[in-house]
């Protein structure tokens, strides 16, 4: 039995689910907007993982599901607990809901797609670009500095250089220009993360279990999931093939990492260089697959029903 | 250099600088999270020529990675100041921002023990459910675990002992123990205690026993250890391990 678990009606999980209906797989879905009428009881005894979940009314034992996709929202922003307050019955039942259902995941003897360790390499850029480093991909210079003096030295090096968030906090990646020098005092409050503009073409390459699916972006956006509102237009999608060495070089990172699923971000040079920018752990993958009509949630959905049937 | 990273109120991290110091570890230097909160200066730095870091601190104490040899790393988090200086609406970023990057500075230094990890600073504090699977797949007893809707998620990080039992402490650094209260561990104990700090992935790693019907029974374990607790041997230990010899 596989296990589905966010918001139905969001593209990715939707997709997944129609691909699971559409090969017969059996398969529950955990709506989270549900959650009211949702239990959880986990119980470890010997290392022994058991348990119940009562979804929308039906019980189902923990034991029974053999794969996991999560793709979660953050519980407090529900809108069921609009107007709610923080010490209302409602919102500590989501939430004890919400960290049982993790805590089970974190440990259950199934396929999770992904569990909470792997997919919080994530939470720092430059630490995640340390393991991609050491898995042979060049990583953009970087500068993590709260010295504006070093900024304006970074940036003579290196010409053309972008600042990021550092954390998984989404931040629109911005040039670096004459405006932002002007300001460049304010660091020496927080360090803040510089990179050398990496000049290339931009690949997202999901990795599911073995399957790899590489996207190209053409855009001339610097950040091109905002195509639209810097250059006014949106960025172009097209299916590409990786070399076997690249593609084999791209699910052993993800499986280093610890993920089922992965959406890697790659930069190609005109030198053929392949920088490697970070790895998602809950990759948007839908945005990908319906520019291109590559079948990103049939290779999840086969992930996910081959370790259902494997034990 | 070595360095002990650690934060204010660390008893622990000051006895074991105090103790390592006149053991002759030098050049040795405690930085608290005080120290790191009112730095002057970070350049951290990663690229083809690998991972650089260079802090220069109130009193004019410069760091530089390259010369770090070993780093005890007892910091939990980076420190709240930044954070708490900031406008309320920012707070949230301001802190996923500095946790973001004290986790990768310090996982480009040398030989830290233990290694900065997502999960905690100074190694992973895993919650009591994930150590009583990965205690009980290292061969210990371990008390019935249970947690459901009803309960509040903070609660899953205390001790599994019940309520009056005696605790044993036992610290494993690199494949060797120390502690346990100063009786004997049993050999076998110390054979599970080793499998566990392995399993998990850390190399300075505190585990609470206690006696049971079923023998020494796993309470709770965490990368963040007594340290008094190890005595002169974790000092030697320690030493042995800062300065990249097998210990």
């Amino acid at each position: 039995m596989i296990l589905l678990c966010g918001i139905p009606s969001e593209t990715p999980l939707r997709l997944i689910a129609e691909r699971l209906q559409a090969a017969r797989a059996r398969f529950v879905v955990f709506n989270q907007r549900h959650f009211a009428d949702c239990q959880i009881e986990l119980e470890i005894s010997g290392g022994a993982v058991r348990g119940n979940f009562r979804i929308d009314g039906r019980d189902h034992p923990l034991e029974q599901f053999r794969a996991v996709y999560l793709r979660l929202m953050d519980h407090r922003c529900l809108p069921e607990l609009d107007g709610q307050p923080e010490d209302a019955p409602m919102r500590q039942h989501c939430a004890g809901l919400h960290e049982t259902m993790l805590r089970w995941a974190d440990v259950a003897p199934a396929c999770v797609v992904n569990r909470s360790a792997p997919s919080a390499t994530n939470i720092s850029k430059p630490y995640q670009a340390q393991i991609i480093r050491r898995h042979g991909f060049l990583v953009p210079e970087t500068l993590i500095t709260s010295h504006p003096e070093a900024v304006r030295a970074f940036q003579a090096r290196h010409g053309r250089v972008v600042y990021k968030s550092i954390s998984a906090i989404r931040s629109i990646v911005q040039p670096l220009e004459e405006a932002d020098l002007a300001r460049l005092e304010r660091i020496r409050w927080c360090p803040t993360q510089f990179q050398a503009y990496v000049d290339g073409t931009d690949l997202r390459v999901h990795v599911a279990g073995d399957q790899v699916y590489a996207t190209a972006v053409s855009s001339a956006a610097t950040d091109y999931r905002y195509a639209l509102q810097q250059t006014g237009q949106p960025a172009q999608l097209r299916e590409v093939e990786l070399s076997a060495e690249l593609a084999e070089r791209c699910v052993g990172l993800t499986r280093t990492l610890g993920m089922e699923l992965s959406g890697i971000d790659l930069k190609v040079t005109p030198e053929d260089e392949v920088y490697c920018f970070e790895v998602n752990p809950t990759p948007a993958f839908s945005y990908y697959e319906l520019s291109t009509g590559q079948a990103i949630s049939g290779g999840i959905a086969r992930r996910l029903m081959d370790a259902s049937s494997s034990r | 250099m070595y360095l002990v990273l650690c934060h204010d109120y660390d008893e622990c991290a000051r006895w074991a600088y105090r103790q390592l110091l006149a053991a002759g570890l030098a050049p040795l230097e405690i930085i608290t999270s005080s120290d790191l909160a009112a730095a002057c200066r970070w350049d951290h730095r990663l690229g083809q020529d690998g991972v650089q870091l260079e802090v220069e601190l109130a009193d004019r104490r410069v760091v530089r990675g390259s010369e770090v040899r070993g780093v005890l790393n007892r910091l939990m988090e980076a420190p709240r100041d930044i954070v708490d200086r900031a406008e309320t609406a920012d707070r949230e970023y301001a802190g996923a921002e500095m946790a973001a990057f004290y986790l990768s500075w310090i996982a480009g230094l040398r030989n830290p023990i233990n290694s900065p990890t997502p999960m905690g600073l100074c190694g992973a504090f895993r919650h009591v459910s994930a150590w009583a699977v990965l205690a009980a797949q290292a061969g210990f007893a371990v008390p019935g675990y249970r947690q459901s809707h009803r309960d509040r998620p903070a609660s899953g990080y205390a001790s599994m002992a019940p309520a009056g039992v005696q605790l044993s402490t036992v610290i494993v650094l690199r494949g060797q123990t120390y502690g346990s209260s100063g009786s004997p561990l049993p050999h076998e104990v110390a054979r599970r205690c080793r499998r566990l700090a392995h399993m998990s992935g850390t190399d300075l790693l505190g585990i609470d026993l206690f006696d049971s019907e079923e023998g020494w029974e796993f309470a709770y374990a965490t990368p963040w250890p007594n340290l008094i607790a190890g005595g002169a041997g974790l000092i030697d230990g320690l030493m042995q391990a800062l300065r990249g010899e097998p210990t």
